[in-house]
């Protein structure tokens, strides 16, 4: 085969799995839609842009990880750890709101970093070592408030979740800037191409003279990064902050991650916002419909069980 | 020389139970109100461990034969769920185990079917079982805690033979017959080859699904008496009470594959690691510790067991999807 053949087999491959999770999205609708006409509203798909804000941007830092050969469960309590430190610097301490989204921002990287620190450095799984960091996060999360709630934000801070920018939701327009920034390094850039060697293959990528160690080290420290921007906007967006907010998201980011890097086979920016769109729509839908909050969950893990399924038998692996 | 040989050795046995041991020494000698090493208090660990213990013996069978069971979070608290929930409705002792025991098959089936040719990620597997699981247990359940107010198994739980709970015999018993299966037998020595490698073990001949079957078969099997003893020992299920068990179990599996045979997960190691983790969970409970300082500990006690369990080996785990 020649270089021009593989490279249309390649993009015909893509489209397809691009087909089969647009061709989800109807079948969703469609049915939602016959069983609550509610469903199929401008008011509801303009709460769907809104709502796949977050969970894009989260699943973007599992992605990273992910294609980088590991898995982080902490995202969600780093996401809640990060909104919780800026709020309370920001209500607490009357700093400017600048210098507490910093705080909390630098703080959620960090925290990422000594995830990456255990895996790369001590040799530990990574889905233990972030696991074992959730639990530590969240004894420190109801240390810091002592488990109550905290609200008054400034306005100022709380216009950044809301409203739109030339009609376009704010929090929406904070997705699209990381999913362009996603596309060009995971694509574009020497650190992108690195990411995915390493988790196809360390071995490989180690002889070929890469620093292994420091590439796991990053991976884990922008999902932190992602986490706790994500964390902030949450903040922005809810108005109040309490000590388990934000830990929904890392099921939601693993879904989301799992699905779209099953049925591509590799990190695809754009297949993550399908996915987020398929997920919140679900969520979405089981409520309009009335159904009880603990389908949602089931659903997302069988969800994730048969993209792992289909992934296998679509990606011949 | 030879003598240095000996010590070091020794040491890498040995030293991490006497590091834990001197800890609970300490943690006594500081607080004289907390009677550790009384009887009655140390028939209260003890029964505490017997849960906590089996749960983690499973999950080490898991690990030895190669596959690291996350799904304990889900499985044992729907496992506890369902024989609640039959004890509630008057179904009686025989039918409410039983009913525990097809649903454990059930989930067992599943497990194989996904997991026992290693085809898919068992991490991210277990993942989603752990969920799904534990949205069935919140439908079935209806999201409440259910007591059972039965003097029967009130009794039961709280009785004792020659001064040892009834309890903890079934986590004598059990740990017994599974070290003997483990460290003795044929079946058990092919279980530690396909944990230790899989290539290696299919090379020699060795049938890796029925192996595999076999291993997860007695963790189910272990994972159903644990989940019929919990809501015996507590007088009744709480909502995700898997969950609760899912890191103090790795903790103890992992912080046991620091010791005896260290880099591996071992049946004595975990024994240990199950009662000293019960002993630091009681003693939080008496110094009336903050809530949010139980999750702490534990996550730190994980973090610090597997960092010591993965001394010799420090390359990047990767976990492939």
């Amino acid at each position: 085969m020649n270089d021009k053949n593989l490279k249309t087999n390649v993009a015909f491959e893509t489209a397809k799995r691009y087909l089969l999770m647009i061709g989800l999205v109807v079948v969703i609708i469609v049915l939602f839609t016959s069983m609550q006409p509610a469903f199929f509203s401008v008011m509801n798909l303009r709460n769907t842009i809104i709502d796949i804000a977050l969970p894009v941007i989260v699943a973007a830092g599992m992605m990273i990880v992910i294609a980088g050969g590991g898995l982080d469960m902490s995202i969600g309590p780093i996401c809640g750890f990060a909104s919780l430190l800026s709020s309370l610097f920001m209500v607490n301490a009357g700093l400017p709101i600048a210098v507490s989204v910093a705080i909390g921002i630098a703080a959620g990287t960090g925290i990422g970093a000594i995830n990456g620190l255990m895996v790369s450095r001590a040799g530990i799984d990574s889905f233990i070592a972030t696991l074992g960091m959730q639990f530590v996060l969240l004894g420190i999360r109801y240390w810091l408030t002592g488990g109550k709630t905290i609200s008054r934000l400034p306005q100022e801070f709380l216009a950044a979740g809301r409203g739109d920018l030339i009609g376009i939701p704010k929090l929406t327009i904070f997705m699209i800037v990381i999913v362009v920034i996603f596309i060009f390094v995971i694509d574009y850039t020497i650190f992108g191409r690195r990411l995915t060697s390493l988790g196809m293959n360390i071995e490989a990528t180690r002889l070929s003279g890469i620093n292994v160690k420091n590439m796991t080290l990053s991976a884990f420290a922008l999902s932190g990064l992602l986490s706790s921007v994500c964390g902030v906007l949450l903040a922005a967006k809810t108005s109040t902050v309490t000590v388990d907010s934000g830990d929904s998201y890392t099921l939601d980011a693993l879904t989301i991650a799992v699905f779209s890097y099953s049925i591509f086979g590799r990190a695809k920016p754009i297949g993550l916002v399908i996915a987020a769109v398929i997920i919140v729509l679900l969520t979405n839908g089981f409520s309009m419909i009335g159904a009880s909050p603990s389908w949602i969950n089931m659903i997302k893990g069988v969800i994730m069980l048969a993209a792992i399924i289909v992934g296998r038998i679509i990606n011949k692996k | 020389m030879m003598r240095n040989k000996k010590i070091s050795s020794f040491l890498n046995k040995y030293a991490v139970p006497i590091i834990l041991l001197v800890f609970v020494l300490l943690i006594q000698a500081f607080n004289p109100g907390f009677h550790l090493l009384t009887w009655t208090n140390f028939q209260v660990i003890l029964t505490q461990s017997t849960i906590l213990g089996l749960i983690s013996l499973g999950l080490s069978i898991c690990v030895i034969s190669g596959v690291t069971d996350m799904s304990i979070g889900g499985t044992v608290g729907l496992i506890g769920a369902v024989f609640a929930v039959s004890m509630v409705k008057g179904n009686g002792m025989v039918v409410s185990i039983l009913l525990a025991l097809v649903v454990s098959a059930v989930l067992y089936i599943i497990f194989t079917l996904l997991l026992a040719k290693s085809k898919y990620p068992s991490i991210i597997i277990c993942i989603c079982l752990m969920f799904i699981c534990m949205g069935i247990e919140r439908l079935y359940t209806d999201g409440k805690s259910i007591w059972l107010n039965n003097e029967t198994v009130q009794t039961f739980a709280t009785g004792n033979v020659i001064g040892i709970p009834n309890l903890v015999y079934f986590l004598i018993v059990l740990y017994v017959i599974s070290y003997i299966f483990i460290n003795h037998t044929k079946s058990g020595y092919k279980i530690r080859i396909v944990g230790e490698n899989a290539t290696a073990a299919v090379e020699t001949g060795i049938n890796l699904t029925k192996i595999r079957i076999l291993a997860f078969g007695i963790a189910f099997a272990l994972y159903w008496i644990a989940s019929v003893l919990e809501p015996v020992r507590l007088g009744g299920s709480q909502l995700y009470a898997g969950q609760t068990y899912m890191l103090p179990a790795m903790a103890a599996t992992f912080l046991g594959s620091s010791m005896i045979t260290p880099g591996r997960v071992n049946l004595i190691g975990t024994l240990i690691g199950s009662i000293f983790m019960s002993i630091i969970m009681n003693f939080l409970t008496f110094l009336g510790a903050e809530f949010y300082f139980i999750p702490l500990v534990q996550g730190l006690l994980l973090l610090a067991g597997v960092a010591l369990g993965t001394m010799r080996d420090r390359s990047i785990k990767q976990v492939p999807l």
